[in-house]
């Protein structure tokens, strides 16, 4: 299990000049920009892939891509942001790719629109237990409920990331969260 | 969503540092994937290059037929403007730069017979496509194992040797037939 730890935020002040100058190809100001990144990367796609190799690879290839268009970042966006698409976007593209992977189908009933959970279950455990529940998620209910819930993408984000019916982000919520709440209490 | 499920882990930590430095790798694939301005201007140039070939085929074939009226480009001019420079790491392949230069001496014997208007787009055409070369040479000689960098010059020496092809037959003097 990786160590947990919180980030301290780059200045914004220096954000700006370093990815100027990584855009005109100074490796060492991209590599400040990495250090400052690479936790919130990292943690993503471990907790999208619940593998630390592949989270691993995701993280270096969202790196090597945002390297690549990083003359088209046009700020309108916190780096961060722009870098945690890219890297939801790796992580899915590898799975794609990866069909050794995908020796078994997933069938998710849909829930109809509309539809609630039930919640008010209080939960205990450490960050290490809660991030070890979330990795022993099957992938469809774990990717949905990082984003939604980590993450805060709506319903209909996720839908359009996942590349999937909304009616089926709600059924992999509904199911993450029985089968979290189960584990943890 | 006030889920207490939910809140629990939305308040888990932003980041996460893996558990070794990931950079060195990154570091390395930067260097086997530089992006610089150069590759990116490529591209258009050569894109464009390919626009204009269309063009100028169009525009040969109706001004073929039109009496010359201006002042002609010298043949040395449209020499110069297909020469390979000897400072050029990459060639086309053999049997391509055969091809080439048996077009080439065919063209500079009739160009005196292509109409003045004719000589300007041909001169024109090819001195893009000269400008597409040198830009991907030089995209290449910072990225030299870009395959798909190499492939646009394979592909735009290719699109010179199409109009080449297209001059002789226009100047009805193609003394030879060559399959593209």
């Amino acid at each position: 299990m990786a160590a947990v730890a919180r980030v301290t935020p780059a200045a914004d002040t220096d954000e700006s000049s370093l990815i100027r100058a990584a855009a005109g190809g100074d490796q060492r100001a991209f590599e400040q920009l990495y250090r400052a990144n690479v936790g919130r990367v990292y943690a993503l796609c471990l907790r999208m892939t619940a593998d630390q190799m592949q989270a691993e690879e995701c993280t270096q290839m969202a790196f090597v891509k945002a390297w690549q268009k990083l003359d088209t970042f046009q700020q309108r966006s916190a780096l961060s942001t722009w870098l945690h698409r890219i890297a939801v976007n790796e992580v899915l593209a590898q799975k794609r790719s990866d069909k050794r992977r995908r020796n078994y189908l997933e069938v998710v009933e849909e829930l109809p629109a509309g539809t609630d959970v039930d919640t008010r279950v209080e939960v205990s455990g450490s960050d290490v237990d809660i991030e070890q529940a979330l990795q022993s998620l099957p992938e469809g209910a774990r990717q949905v409920f990082v984003l939604c819930v980590i993450y805060g993408y709506t319903h209909e984000e996720t839908a359009s990331t996942l590349d999937c019916a909304v009616g089926t982000t709600k059924a992999q919520l509904h199911r993450a969260r029985k089968l979290l709440q189960a584990r943890l209490n | 969503m006030n889920d207490p499920l939910f809140n629990r882990f939305q308040s888990l930590p932003e980041a996460i540092e893996p558990e070794r430095d990931l950079w060195p790798e990154i570091a390395t694939r930067l260097d086997r994937s530089p992006v610089t301005a150069t590759t990116r201007v490529a591209w258009p140039v050569a894109l464009a290059a390919s626009v204009a070939l269309v063009a100028m085929t169009a525009a040969i074939t109706w001004r073929i037929a039109s009496p010359a009226v201006d002042q002609v480009p010298p043949a040395q001019t449209l020499a110069s403007l297909i020469q390979i420079s000897s400072d050029s790491e990459y060639t086309p392949t053999p049997e391509l730069l055969s091809t080439r230069t048996e077009l080439i001496y065919s063209l500079q014997r009739n160009w005196s017979r292509l109409p003045a208007e004719s000589q300007r787009i041909v001169a024109d055409n090819l001195l893009e496509i000269r400008d597409s070369l040198t830009a991907i040479e030089a995209a290449l000689s910072q990225d030299p194992d870009n395959a798909s960098l190499q492939q646009l010059l394979h592909t735009t020496y290719e699109q010179e040797l199409a109009m080449l092809v297209t001059l002789n037959r226009a100047s009805h003097s193609l003394p030879i037939e060559v399959e593209l």
